[in-house]
């Protein structure tokens, strides 16, 4: 990951797509597979946010041209 | 100089029944004996064989070449071995338009390479639809699977698969999602990703057992958003 640019309310980054994958399974992992009753306390958001994240990363990972 | 092209048309099963094939075959002497001259009066013949009668006419203001006996359809059935084209010399090398169109277009060697290097796997079936060659993982996979730490994990302590009773009976249901599975796809690092029945398999090829099978909590989600 790089950072690009510090902002007051957060950063902007670059990273490589293993990063994405990641950060995409990470989340899958614990928003899908696991039953964790004290999400968001655990967490620190909500169960919600944490899915509409994933999906952000997730259609981010799939607009990148594949490989052939 | 002299270029032979081959030519060659199958019999019509349309033909005048009034016709008789055997007195209208032309022999490959024949043709060859006649001068499709590329370049006009240049390289010409007086002479022009009339395949309907088999004899020599004079030739007409209009030249007839094969191609157009053929257009007409007045020789419906024969066979054509070659058109001989002549040139004075080599020295004297243009390029011949012939006088009947050709299709050029051709599969380049390269193209064919790349055809005949395409893996494409047979599969025996009796059924008529359409069939489309999985991915497999190797064998034992289900049993490596089984085998690991997905069994206890899932079905001992999470009771996920209440009617699984032992290692076998797990290895057979991720058997079956393997080889018949609702979706397939490739994820990152070699990993495969099956789903049947809400329940998903992950072959994971670096992995001591393999992979493992569970019931997601998200359900479909969770498989939708491997990568």
């Amino acid at each position: 990951m790089q950072i690009l640019t510090v902002r007051s309310n957060g950063l902007d980054v670059a990273l490589s797509l293993d990063e994405l994958i990641a950060l995409n399974n990470a989340l899958n992992e614990v928003t899908n597979a696991l039953d964790i009753d004290e999400f968001e306390t655990r967490m620190g958001v909500s169960h919600e946010f944490a899915l509409d994240l994933l999906k952000q990363i997730h259609s981010a990972i799939k607009s990148l041209p594949m490989e052939e | 100089m002299s270029y032979h092209i081959p030519l060659r048309r199958k019999a019509s099963h349309n033909s005048s029944p009034s016709h008789s094939t055997q007195s209208q075959v032309v022999q490959p002497s024949d043709i060859a004996s006649l001068d499709h001259s590329a370049t006009g009066s240049r390289i010409g013949h007086p002479s022009m064989f009339d395949p309907v009668s088999g004899q020599q006419s004079q030739q007409s203001s209009e030249r007839q070449t094969p191609a157009s006996v053929i257009a007409q359809g007045s020789v419906p059935g024969h066979s054509f071995d070659q058109i001989r084209l002549h040139a004075d010399d080599a020295s004297d090398y243009q390029p011949i338009r012939t006088p009947f169109a050709v299709d050029t277009s051709r599969i380049t060697p390269a193209q064919t390479i790349s055809l005949a290097r395409t893996p494409i796997t047979p599969v025996q079936t009796n059924s008529t639809t359409l069939m489309v060659q999985r991915y497999k993982p190797p064998t034992n996979t289900a049993d490596d699977i089984a085998n690991g730490h997905a069994y206890n994990k899932h079905v001992i302590d999470q009771q996920e698969f209440p009617e699984i009773r032992n290692n076998s009976d797990f290895a057979t249901l991720i058997e079956d999602i393997i080889n018949n599975p609702e979706e397939h796809k490739a994820l990152s690092n070699g990993r495969h990703a099956f789903w049947k029945n809400n329940t998903v398999v992950i072959y994971n090829p670096n992995a001591a057992d393999k992979g493992t099978c569970f019931k997601p909590t998200g359900g479909k989600r969770y498989y939708d958003n491997l990568v």
